[in-house]
């Protein structure tokens, strides 16, 4: 019996889209995904992203190489996708137009993918789905003010999810994760 | 949800599939290419409610399934959510479309005039019994006109809309294939956009359009309408060039599109039109969805040719997947039903006669 490989790129693709599962039902574990540009929020982005679905980067650097997937550069406002390797305070009154969905279609909230380093820095309380009672967070190079936005724009079942992106690892914050900053 | 996780069985199981394939037989790709070459018809349907054309593909489904047409095209349609949408082809319109066959009940002397096509419309419908005897009858050859068909024909209904029949089309804007509607990737919600109307009765259940278009025709309908226009044809899939931005055609798919008329357009003294279209050649299907899409639009009728109940109701793998859901064991259902009729008998009994 033989089976088709799979070239290098549609394997880390495929660990890396389990790494978003895994993520995202256990909120606040960290995750490890596959080397490639732009670290782990590059990987994240060549997984979500393709012809049907759209981005937002202030970035253009990074934009330009996010177009490479297909997705259709967006407006803030419109996004499905948002990419900010180093959010900063003054992002942040743009970041609060993201999409939170509509209660017949929740599902259109906008994903934020940001880059920051964990293991450091506030420490956060989850709790929540995927969470056995709680568990804690450190995250460093976001800035103070986003925890606080995140939790005006989620009006469950409306809001953001979240999925955070250190060098080589990743960490999923559904919307329905109360999170507790120290 | 009264069902119970059914445990065990795995060996059972087994053996079912196996008995299934020993039954029907082994294949291979030799079989599956004649399916394909040689039940084009067939092909075609699976093709078109799936809204796959891929016509190896629909002939793998059909040979892996023994030809159960909602199997088949349950097996494509899954096959076809684990693929990346790799382009959006521009939008075609009729008249450049490779017509092969293109006729009218409406009037004879249509613009471009009535061909026939490849067709056993006007041919007997006889059993060819001697090819079972071993006796295969050579068809008679086929004879090139002197003077060939055209390639292109305009729609019937551009000639009424010139005359006034029909009402203008709206402007049309230009269309970013992107930004369509789409019935394979959106959530329906009624009243239907036009689009999703239009793409799912594309992918609707054949009989299921039938059933319900054959009820309209018999007269459970409020209009009696004529074929303006049926058309079976290749139409070029035309991509854009990501860098010249120039339009090409990466290859060619059947298409089959029906229009049809009727003279009830609002009380005014004028034609409205129904149409329908489809991946594949299947007049049947198009025919009967075009009068659907003309009687969908009329308020009150019948309730077998509402929308949502039209569309709810001949979407093949949705209602083949709920009636053979029932299979499924619905122990707490039937012992629920159990229950009910012993305490209504129970009720009912007289206390001196003792239960039976």
């Amino acid at each position: 019996m033989s089976y088709p490989t799979m070239p290098l790129a549609d394997q880390h693709a495929q660990r890396t889209f389990r790494a978003l599962v895994t993520a995202l039902s256990y909120p606040g574990t960290l995750v490890p995904v596959p080397p490639g540009d732009y670290g782990a929020l590059g990987a994240v982005a060549q997984v979500l992203l393709d012809l049907e679905t759209s981005y937002c980067a202030p970035d253009p650097e990074l934009a330009r190489w996010l177009n490479t997937t297909g997705a259709r550069a967006a407006a803030v406002e419109r996004a499905a996708y948002q990419f900010y390797p180093q959010l900063a305070a003054a992002d942040l009154a743009e970041l609060a137009q993201a999409p939170v969905g509509s209660y017949m279609f929740p599902d259109t909230g906008a994903t934020l993918v940001l880059g920051c380093t964990l293991g450091s820095g506030a420490q956060l309380t989850l709790r929540g789905p995927g969470i056995a009672d709680m568990t804690t967070l450190h995250v460093a190079d976001l800035p103070a003010g986003f925890w606080q936005l995140r939790a005006d724009a989620i009006r469950y079942p409306l809001g953001w999810d979240v999925i955070l992106c250190a060098a080589d690892t990743i960490v999923g914050l559904p919307r329905t994760t109360q999170i507790v900053v120290r | 949800m009264a069902y119970v996780a059914a445990r065990g069985g795995e060996a059972a199981i087994q053996q079912a599939e196996r008995l299934y394939r020993l039954l029907n037989g082994s294949f291979d790709r030799a079989f599956v290419a004649m399916i394909a070459r040689h039940m084009p018809y067939l092909v075609d349907r699976v093709m078109g409610e799936s809204s796959l054309y891929a016509p190896d593909l629909a002939a793998l489904a059909l040979a892996q399934t023994g030809g159960d047409l909602y199997e088949a095209v349950l097996l494509l349609r899954a096959y076809r959510s684990t693929q990346p949408r790799l382009g959006y082809a521009a939008p075609v319109s009729d008249a450049a479309t490779l017509t092969l066959r293109r006729i009218s009940a409406a009037f004879k002397d249509i613009p471009g005039g009535q061909t026939l096509g490849p067709t056993l419309d006007y041919s007997h419908r006889i059993l060819d019994l001697a090819l079972l005897d071993g006796i295969a009858a050579a068809p008679a050859p086929f004879e090139l006109a002197d003077t060939p068909a055209p390639a292109q024909y305009p729609a019937v209904a551009s000639w009424q809309r010139a005359s006034g029949l029909l009402d203008p089309l709206p402007p049309q804007p230009e269309i970013d294939p992107a930004a369509l509607p789409d019935v394979t990737r959106d959530a329906v919600s009624f009243p239907v956009e036009r689009a999703h109307r239009l793409q799912t009765l594309a992918r609707a259940d054949t009989g299921g359009v039938l059933a319900l278009g054959y009820s309209s025709m018999r007269g459970y309908g409020l209009i009696h309408p004529t074929v303006n226009e049926v058309r079976l044809a290749y139409a070029d899939v035309n991509l854009r060039h990501p860098i010249t931005g120039e339009h090409f055609s990466v290859g060619r798919v059947r298409v089959s599109q029906a229009e049809v008329v009727t003279t009830f357009a609002g009380g005014e003294a004028k034609l409205a039109l129904g149409f329908a279209a489809t991946l594949g050649w299947n007049e049947v299907k198009t025919i009967a969805a075009s009068m659907l899409d003309l009687e969908m639009d009329k308020p009150g009728g019948h309730p077998a040719h509402a929308e949502e109940f039209v569309l709810y109701h001949t979407e093949p793998v949705e209602a083949s997947g709920f009636c053979i859901h029932y299979k499924l064991p619905h122990y707490v259902t039937y012992n629920s039903a159990l229950d009910a009729i012993q305490r209504a008998r129970r009720a009912t009994q007289s206390p001196e006669e003792p239960p039976r």
